[in-house]
């Protein structure tokens, strides 16, 4: 009788920090998909479907359509490849809900963030997959419907980083209201330029040439540049939060 | 070490505006056409170029006193080269 | 263990947070970082501009350079204010404080207010995000500044907040000025290459 309220009393102690390693190991998994995730986007995007850096919108129908021909099978390939791996980016919603909900204000926050940033994923990686692929199964399909779907192509994959505008505000305010320091501040002010350069893609539906175009200096470069660094940033401190959660940490709902 | 006084505020903020007015003075009056003017643009740049070393320097307190010198030496090293920039494209290019 | 208590043994701050700058050091980064980033844009123009400066100057002919240098007394005005409450906020003195930092909320109500004027001016003349190159970066880097500006009052609303129940917190008010010195300065430079440069 004894020795059997030891082993309970044991176990319901031990159970906090099994549950914590075992949550942390989940997590660090989990978190690695991410850069995983990366690495197969640029290589689809870079050099399998060539649409990195975005050729320039200026092009003539016969250069579209020789585009199309000459990339066709690696189109195909690289797509279908993101086609399978886009989910793994909502990992990254994913953890990083589950630690805003940690926040002193995150229970509201974390799933405003969690959605507006899964509105941006569909036009920002599906709706230019599907367009390309759409392209090079007929690439001898009447040369204006080509051009339609290349310029569907780059200015759902520039032009919906605007869709992460609503996300950053939601994230932004969480951190900074926050009181129990589970994000860094600077990582909240990071996001600040990012919610700022992101606006400043949406004038890829207005422009066919110079900086506000969708390969432009602005729109795409400058762009691009901040949102590395942010993405970097989100990666650097998300990891150092998994890593440092409290022993015998209980999760919200 | 400089400290900051509200008296130094106010004669900071009055030589912004002086600064200001300035600009205005050599911009031409509305209605004429705007010609290139290599002389107005030199002098429009360095206005700007002081007015943002005064903001920074009083209004922020980038000096000595209040913040460390890897700060300092940052806004100083960027306030030249978007100088340099600016002025560099326009004679250059 | 309550949640707040158990995270905070396990902080490590990644910045920590001395008193080496005026406010919060993070606002130092932001600041800075965004002085970078409006230099990009700056470049970006410049050199647009230098490929055919007389199109620019002729584009240009149609903004309103007496709109633009009251706005600039103004929002300079604000920012003497703000600088001015930061000294009384650390002399303890939050009442003073407070009606300073309202004053220079009033003067980004009057900028942004001026602003909105005066694109709805150059967009009854006909002159609109789309109508030449001047024109795009015109609406967009005073955009992306007013934009910056709407999130400064956002700023000084926290720090009229907190100086309302009286505490003449220096810290936050250094952070809020230091945000808003950001607002006036990158505006000076706007008026600068938008308005002024021939």
């Amino acid at each position: 009788m004894t020795a059997q309220a030891a082993a309970l009393t044991t176990e319901v102690t031990s159970v906090p920090d099994r549950y914590r390693e075992a949550t942390i190991r989940d997590q660090v998994w989990l978190f690695w998909c991410i850069p995983g995730f990366f690495a197969v986007f640029g290589l689809v995007f870079v050099v399998l479907a060539r649409v990195m850096p975005p050729p320039a919108p200026g092009k003539s129908s016969a250069e579209i359509i020789e585009f199309f021909q000459a990339h066709g099978f690696t189109i195909q390939i690289g797509f279908v490849i993101l086609i399978i791996v886009t989910g793994l980016f909502n990992i990254l919603n994913g953890l990083m809900t589950v630690h805003l909900k940690r926040t002193t204000h995150g229970k509201t926050f974390a799933y405003a963030f969690l959605f507006a940033q899964t509105v941006g994923v569909t036009p920002g990686l599906l709706l230019p997959g599907v367009a390309m692929l759409a392209g090079a199964l007929r690439p001898e399909r009447s040369p204006e419907l080509l051009v339609t779907l290349y310029d569907m192509t780059f200015l759902t994959f520039v032009g919906s980083l605007g869709c992460f505008v609503t996300a950053y505000i939601p994230l932004i305010a969480a951190i900074l209201l926050d009181k129990n320091k589970i994000f860094p501040r600077w990582f909240a002010y990071v996001s600040i330029w990012n919610l700022v350069t992101e606006f400043v893609a949406v004038p890829v539906f207005f422009f066919r040439d110079g900086a506000f175009a969708w390969d432009g200096a602005i729109s795409f470069w400058v762009d691009t540049a901040v949102f590395v660094v942010w993405q970097n940033a989100i990666l650097i401190q998300l990891f150092r939060t998994i890593n440092r959660q409290p022993p015998g940490m209980a999760y919200p709902d | 070490m400089e400290t900051t006084s509200s008296k130094r505020l106010a004669m900071s903020w009055l030589a912004l505006v002086i600064l200001t007015l300035l600009g205005w003075l050599v911009s031409e009056p509305a209605g004429s056409p705007l010609m290139l003017n290599a002389k107005v643009t030199l002098l429009v740049v360095a206005a700007a170029t002081l007015k943002c070393y005064i903001i920074m320097r009083d209004f922020m307190e980038v000096k000595p006193a209040t913040t460390p010198k890897y700060i300092r030496l940052f806004c100083n090293i960027w306030l030249l080269a978007l100088t340099g920039c600016a002025l560099g494209i326009y004679f250059v290019l | 263990m309550s949640l707040s208590a158990a995270s905070e043994s396990h902080v490590e701050e990644f910045w920590a947070d001395k008193e080496d700058v005026p406010g919060e050091k993070a606002m130092w980064l932001f600041v800075l970082g965004d002085f970078l980033i409006f230099s990009a844009y700056f470049v970006i123009y410049l050199v647009q501009r230098a490929w055919d400066k007389q199109g620019f100057l002729d584009a240009q002919q149609h903004l309103d350079i007496n709109l633009g240098i009251i706005n600039t007394i103004v929002l300079i005005t604000g920012s003497w204010f703000v600088a001015w409450a930061a000294l009384a906020a650390r002399e303890g003195n939050a009442a003073k404080a407070l009606s300073l930092v309202r004053l220079t909320m009033l003067s980004g109500f009057i900028f942004a207010a001026l602003k909105v004027f005066e694109w709805s001016k150059e967009i009854k003349a006909g002159y609109t995000f789309t109508s030449n190159d001047f024109f795009g970066f015109y609406y967009v880097l005073t955009g992306i500044h007013l934009i910056h500006l709407v999130f400064g009052l956002a700023v000084l609303q926290i720090v009229v907040a907190r100086l309302k129940k009286g505490v003449a917190d220096h810290r936050l008010v250094e952070t809020g000025a230091t945000y808003w010195h950001m607002v006036d300065l990158l505006w000076v430079l706007i008026l600068a290459f938008l308005y002024m440069l021939r």
